[in-house]
């Protein structure tokens, strides 16, 4: 085991990432320390075999292709990527309804306050069918 | 030129995104194939939610997010799977990898038994080449917990290896114990 002070500055030494300082300390270290010496050869060694064992691996060929496949067969068929917003919007516009429908029933500024709820719920659709005509037309 | 979703951003991401995405799918699934496919899924997902996209964080931090999702999303349907397969036919579990070579079944081994958080820090950051600041980016995680991981992954692999040969040691090749017998 190597000395518990020494053992994270081994491994950032290991990795190539110590500062110069750091690397100048730990030399001086293990040039003392047999056994700080040892790990961080067994971890140097360790390092080599993973950089040799972990190799990048590659996309096939056809993956663009087949991506390109993929978003032909959605543009097919686009008629239900405007629903959850939809649906979205319509359970948003009941709800403020609803509030709007409330607050009308109260005396004085309650029905002023319903009806910019209702107004306000009525933009927020017509935002929220906008943003689900974008997604469902947006990349043609 | 031909473009994929004919959108120049969609295809500016795509190129510059493309394989280190493949790359994080490889760490977080451990399979190339299973690794390609959710690349497809996670760049489809991008190229529909691409008109939405309102820059509130980077395109690199977006883009990471939806791929870890849509891995770790993968990760858990493949494990109920085996989970139901395994309680229903009793089936032994069909590895994910290709056999490794001789050379380094050992180490690959070792890499496999890794709790999962330092498995896909130790594997990615020797496939983003020894960078702690593309790791940190591609999971999601701040500079120093990569580290600590990396660190923590590699002294337990240390230790799983100098296990794996001492029980090579121990055991007798059975025409030595022939001999003995």
């Amino acid at each position: 085991m190597a000395c518990p002070e020494f053992e994270d500055l081994i491994l950032d030494y290991s990795e190539g990432a110590a500062s110069p300082a750091d690397c100048a300390l730990l030399e001086s270290h293990i040039a003392a320390c047999g056994e700080c010496r040892g790990y961080l050869a067994r971890q140097q060694e360790l390092d080599l075999r993973l950089a040799k064992s972990v190799v990048r691996p590659a996309l096939s060929p056809a993956f663009n292709s087949n991506l390109a496949e993929l978003i032909a067969a959605q543009r097919r068929a686009p008629q239900f990527l405007w629903l959850p917003r939809i649906l979205n919007a319509i359970g948003y516009l009941s709800l403020a309804l609803a509030a709007g429908c409330l607050l009308q029933q109260l005396p004085n500024a309650g029905a002023w306050v319903g009806l910019v709820s209702i107004a306000a719920s009525a933009a927020f659709c017509i935002w929220e069918m906008g943003k689900a005509l974008r997604t469902t037309y947006g990349h043609r | 030129m031909d473009t994929v979703g004919g959108n120049q951003a969609f295809e500016r991401l795509l190129g510059e995104y493309r394989d280190k995405v493949f790359r994080l799918a490889c760490s977080l699934l451990g399979d190339e194939a299973a690794a390609e496919d959710a690349a497809q899924e996670i760049f489809l997902k991008i190229w529909k939610a691409l008109p939405d996209f309102r820059g509130d964080s980077s395109v690199s931090t977006w883009i990471y997010a939806i791929a870890r999702n849509t891995c770790l999303t993968r990760r858990r349907i493949a494990a109920e799977r085996r989970t139901y397969s395994l309680e229903e036919t009793n089936a032994a579990e069909i590895p994910s990898h290709d056999p490794p070579s001789a050379a380094d079944s050992d180490l690959r081994a070792a890499i496999d038994r890794l709790p999962a958080k330092y498995q896909h820090v130790v594997v990615l950051f020797y496939l983003e080449d020894r960078s702690y600041q593309q790791v940190a980016l591609a999971l999601g995680l701040p500079m120093g917990t990569v580290k600590t991981y990396l660190h923590r992954g590699k002294k337990e692999l240390a230790l799983l290896l100098a296990a794996q040969n001492t029980r090579k040691e121990s055991v007798i090749p059975w025409p030595a114990l022939n001999s003995k017998i």
